[in-house]
This record gives structure tokens, sequence and C-alpha cells, in this order.
């Protein structure tokens, strides 16, 4: 059982991915309405699949799929792919799950190649359901923040597109820049949203709890300065502090923050598997 | 096969020849009728638009090309000479030119729409005519196939070629949907009425109309529904706008860096400037403020051209598409071409089996007649079935064909005459 849940299903899971992104490429190369239909229903049907690999491995292991680095990145491209699926279905031009289906299927094969095998025991600070919880949220809070980094990328491409008279394929077939300035601050106000309520239920755990515990303190606060850069960028998008492509292009910069932090706070909780 | 065409258009001949040659609504059935009573064919169709004018015929037996041209210059009324520029293909050339033109390919514009429309108006004008037998039948609703797959599998019809839809275009990739965005119109004259047409069409409801004549304007706001403001335009109308439209025959800008800094700090949205004026309307220095796009006429030429090039590449993709469906076209053919045979022997076994039930069917209780009815019909399926599926199964080098022939012969003793129509028939499709 744990080999096809663990080994076997993330497998045909990345392959599933690239071959998905394979046939985006072909339809940016040899643009067909039919074959953007049939990919976006495709891709939709593929999301329901990932996210019931996340279920069975949650039921199979007793914990989400979030006990070692390479299931996580696995647990985190699938989040972020459900997130993009849904968003995609709000506009009318798809060529936008490009750069998302370079990210996932990158994800994907990292937490392969990381081994997204069950551990023997669960780690004493990865178990217990308030920990699931906390970590899915948090993941799920990472996952619409780094859309919002795609989006943002996509943002800035149009926008440099249109800036500098560049009328080829990118510029027809992204969404337009209005669509994406909107999905890029319904991710972030999501994420903002989902994040802060996973920081709040591990403030009043660690409160119900009485935990002292110096690895959990060392995690709070850079999750806490994490937490007001992202309420302040919250804050600049909601009343226009600055230019729109300049918001796309801090929206940008905040998607790789949360990436290095994410990278960060991995190694301290993984560290161990690297050695 | 039995298809041939007769037709010219932009490449082949003047504007002058084809208005001359044109064969307007009023003059299509007319026209159908002299081809049908006069000519010895079974089926046509009449292509006629701003840029073609083509006769589709499906003939008992294939025209000599003089006597083709004869014919089409006799029914258009052009000249001898005139006649001389005109295109004539057969058979599967016929079908293929068909199928491109359906498909955009053989456009003035490439890969335009409305002539897809064209070709089914036409065949719908040869239905109501009772004039398209079953090979014109397939012939075009295979072409209107063709024309919508090659539209949806390939980007030959994608893009702005012209200078309105390419500013209709740069408006949606800002705002995507334009419903609900406020429009400022600034100038009421032809180009900005066109441009306004488009947009109206794209949805947009909310105009105010700002034009140095103010009756004019307001011809121009009553058209597309809006109100007319003051001329130039003032800060607080550029703020109150999403897109902003100028084509006035100013000699200076008329909205200038100072009124749209002014409007931004009342609203930082973002704006759409296209300038189609010549000189410019808008100040060049406008494409430095934050949150604004500026176009001006060269954008739009140079976004028209991007789209030519990009259709012309999908050209190539497009004709792989036609030939496919044309190969399609031409197997249904050469499968349907024993149908004479077929129809002959159906013929032949329902009158058996109509005349050997009256024989015997006194024999029978009456309860019983209508079950053996339905027996002998089944039997009589049966049987045929297995004879055509045998004929069509030896559609190789003209077995289909010799076989028919030879089961003509054997079927029909009495029926001499028609006899031998169906085999002239089948040596013709041999022939050919």
């Amino acid at each position: 059982m744990d080999l096809i849940v663990f080994r076997l299903l993330p497998i045909v899971i990345f392959l599933v991915a690239a071959f998905l992104l394979a046939w985006w490429v072909r339809i940016f190369s040899h643009p067909s309405r039919i074959g953007e239909e049939r990919a976006s229903s495709f891709g939709g049907v593929v999301s329901i699949i990932f996210i019931g690999w996340a279920i069975v491995a949650t039921v199979v292991q007793g914990q989400a799929p979030v006990l070692n680095i390479g299931q996580l990145l696995f647990f985190l491209g699938i989040l972020i792919w459900a997130a993009q699926s849904y968003l995609q279905s709000k506009v009318r031009q798809r060529m936008l799950v490009l750069l998302p289906l370079v990210v996932i299927v990158t994800m994907f094969l990292s937490g392969i190649l990381l081994g997204t095998g069950r551990p023997e025991r669960i780690a004493e600070n990865l178990s217990g359901g308030t920990t699931g919880v906390h970590m899915v949220l948090s993941m799920a809070g990472v996952a619409m923040l780094l859309g919002s980094g795609v989006f943002a990328a996509e943002q800035l491409t149009l926008h440099r597109h249109l800036k500098n008279r560049i009328f080829g394929r990118w510029f027809s077939y992204l969404p337009s820049l209005e669509d994406l300035d909107r999905l890029r601050r319904h991710s972030l106000k999501a994420g903002w949203l989902i994040v802060t309520f996973s920081l709040l239920m591990a403030l009043v755990w660690m409160q119900i709890g009485n935990s002292t515990s110096s690895a959990l303190i060392s995690h709070l606060h850079p999750m806490l300065t994490l937490w007001t850069i992202l309420t302040m960028f919250v804050l600049a998008n909601k009343y226009g502090w600055l230019a729109i492509n300049r918001l796309a292009a801090t929206s940008l910069f905040l998607s790789v923050l949360v990436l290095v932090l994410l990278l960060v706070s991995l190694y301290e909780i993984f560290g161990k598997d690297f050695a | 096969m039995r298809l041939e065409m007769i037709g010219l258009n932009h490449t082949t001949s003047s504007i002058d020849i084809r208005d001359k040659a044109a064969l307007g609504p009023d003059r299509i059935e007319e026209t159908v009728k002299t081809l049908l009573r006069v000519h010895d064919i079974s089926g046509v169709v009449i292509l006629s638009t701003c840029n073609r004018t083509e006769i589709y015929i499906s003939p008992k037996f294939h025209t000599p090309q003089a006597d083709l041209r004869e014919m089409f210059e006799a029914l258009t009324g052009i000249s001898s000479i005139e006649a001389n520029s005109a295109y004539i293909y057969q058979d599967e050339e016929a079908a293929r030119h068909l199928f491109r033109v359906a498909s955009g390919l053989d456009s003035q514009l490439l890969g335009e729409v409305q002539v897809l429309s064209q070709v089914k108006d036409a065949y719908h004008k040869a239905l109501e005519l009772n004039s398209s037998n079953n090979i014109l039948n397939k012939l075009f609703t295979r072409a209107l196939e063709c024309g919508k797959f090659v539209r949806s599998n390939t980007g030959i019809s994608q893009g702005a070629v012209s200078v309105a839809s390419a500013a209709v275009q740069l408006a949606t990739r800002v705002y995507g949907s334009l419903e609900g965005h406020n429009v400022l119109l600034v100038g009421a004259g032809e180009t900005a009425r066109l441009t306004a047409k488009y947009l109206v069409k794209s949805g947009v409801t909310s105009w105010r109309v700002s034009n140095r004549t103010v009756a004019n304007g307001q011809v121009v706001a009553d058209l597309i529904g809006g109100e007319v403001v003051n001329f130039p335009p003032t800060a607080e109308d550029i703020s109150w706008a999403d897109l902003v439209i100028t084509a006035t025959s100013s000699s200076v800008a008329v909205v200038t860096m100072e009124t749209v800094s002014s409007a931004l700090r009342k609203n930082k949205e973002l704006k759409l400037f296209l300038d189609l004026a010549m000189p410019r309307d808008v100040e060049l220095a406008v494409r430095n403020l934050p949150n604004t796009y500026v176009y001006a006429v060269d954008d739009f030429k140079e976004m028209v051209a991007s789209s030519l090039k990009a259709r012309e590449q999908e050209a190539v993709r497009a004709e792989k598409l036609v030939m496919k469906q044309v190969k399609d076209y031409v197997d249904w053919y050469n499968s349907n071409r024993i149908t004479p045979a077929i129809q002959q022997l159906q013929e032949v076994f329902e009158t058996i089996r109509v005349r050997e039930l009256e024989k015997n069917i006194r024999h029978f209780n009456e309860i019983d007649h209508e079950q053996i009815d339905l027996l002998s019909r089944s039997l009589m399926k049966k049987v045929t079935n297995h004879i055509i599926a045998n004929l069509r199964h030896a559609n190789t080098n003209g077995d289909d064909i010799n076989l028919a022939k030879a089961l003509s012969k054997v079927l029909v003793s009495e029926d001499e005459e028609n006899l031998n129509e169906v085999l002239e028939q089948l040596d013709y499709e041999l022939s050919h």
C-alpha cells in the first residue's frame, strides 16, 4: 500500500503534470481553441485527482503529507495547482497556466527526488491534529502567496509587452492586465487571511499548551516578521500606495521572500534529512 | 468524380469585372434555373460575394473547359476576354478550392470569418431552390465543417486586422471585458465614430463625447448613448474615463501631460489612451506616467502587421488540415460511386419481394400477414446489405465498379434502358 501511495502515485502525478505542461507548450506554439478547452478541462480533472492523493496519503499515514521535505513539496505543488485551476476558470484567456505548471512540475520532481516515502515514525514536532491543520493551512497560505507571485510575474510580462509594443504570443494569450491584477490581489488577500489564521492558531495553541520550546519560538519570529511585511503589502494594494506595475513587482518580491523563508523553515524542520 | 467549378475572385479579376460578374440574390434563382434547364447537370450551387463569383456544378458528365467558360460568360454577362481570367477546377481540385475558401485561405484578408457565413448562405439558397444534389450537399456541409474546424484548431482568424479592431484588441488586453468601463471619445469624425461603433459592439455603454463643434459631438453622443462634455477634455473627464479615444484633426495635442497628471491624482486606476489622430492628440510625455498606456496610429499599424504575419504562419497548418478534409471527402465520394448500382439492386430486390409476397400471401392467415411482410423485408435487407458491404469492400482499382457492372447485368434483364444508364454511369466513373 505504502509503495503505491507514496512511491508510485507521486510518479504518476508528476508524469500527468509533465504531460499537461507539454500539452500547454504545444498549444502555445500551435494555437487551438479546442485544444485550450480540452487542456483546461483535463487540468480541472487532474487537480481533483491530485487532491484525492493528498487525502488518501493523509488517511494512510495518519497525518497530512507534510512529514518530510519531499512530501511537503509535493503537497505544496498540489495546493498551488488546485488554486490555479480554480482561478483560471475565472478568466477567458488561459495561457496563465504555463508558468504555474513549470513551478508545479519542478516541485513534483524535487519532491520525488528528495523522497515522498512515508517515514517509519512521525517526528514529535509533526504529530498531532493541530500541527497537521496548522501545517496544511500554512501550506495553503504559501500556495496562495506563490500563486500571487505567478500572477504578478505574468502581469509584469504583459505590462512590459504593452509598454514596449511587443504584440507577440504573450500579448495575445495572457489574460488582460486588469484580470491578472484582480487575480493577484485575490491571491494575496486569500494568502494573507489563511496565513493570519494559521499564525493565530499557532499562537493560541502555544498559549494553551504553555509551550516555551525554543524551536517553536525561533520558528515564530520569522513568521511574525513575514506576516508584518505581508500585511503592509496587503494595505499597499488596498489603498494604491504604489503604481500598479510596482505593486505587481512587490508581489513577486514577496513570493520570492516567502519561498526563501519556506526553504529556511524546511531546513529547520527537516534539517537532519539533508545531513 | 462528377464535380467542377468555374469562378473569378480578387486575385484573377479587377473590381470592375467582379462587379459585372456578381450574381446577386435577385439573379441567382434565374441563373440556377437556366443552368438546370439548359445544361446537362444534376446539381448547382452559386457563391457570389463582393470578392468572388463561383459556380459549383455536379454534372452528369464533365464539361469541356471552353464550354464552361462560354456558359459562365453567358450567365454572368462578362465578355469572353474577361471570362478568360476565370479559373476552372475539377473534382478533387474543385473540392479543395471550396474548402480553402470556407477556411478563409483564399480570402483577400487571410482568415476572414465572413466568408464562412457566405458559403453557408450560398448552400442554403441552393437547398431552397432545390438545386443541390447529394454530391454538392456533402461537399458544402464538409466545407462548412472544415471552415469551422480550421478556425478552431489554428490561429488563422486570430488577431486584429484593421486599425479600429486593433484599438479594441488593445483595450481588451488591458481591461478584459469592456462592459462597465467608462469611455471618453475626443473628436466626432469618421475614425472616432467607427472605433466607437466597435466598442459599442464590445459592450461599452458609458460614454462621454468631447468635440470642438458641440453640435457634431451631440450627434455622435446621441448615436452611442453618451453625454457631451467640454473640449478639450478636463482632468475630471479623464479621471472619470478608463479608456480615452482621441481622433481630432487638431494640430496641437488636446490631452496634455498636466491634465492627465491631475486626473491621475484623483483616480489611480489603469488608464488607456488610444490616439487615432495624425498628428498626435495625446502628448508623448503621458506615456511615462504610472498606470497609463498610450498608443498611436503607428502602434495599431504594427499590431495589424504582426497579426497578419501570425496568420500567414498559421496558414501553413491550415492548408494541411484542409488537405486532410479534402481527402476525407474524396474517400466518401469513392465509397459512394457505385450508388446507382446499389439503388438498382435495392429496387430489383424490392420488386421481387413485393411480387412474391402478393403471389403467396393468400396461403397465410390474415393475422400473420404483417409478420410475413416484416420477415420478407428483413430477409431482403440482410441479403442486400451483405452484397453492398462486399461491393464497398472491393473499392480498389475500380474493382467495385466492375463488380457493380456485373451485378447490374446479372440482375436486370427486362429493363434494358435502365441497365444501360447505370452501366454508362459506372463506365464514366471508371474512366475518371
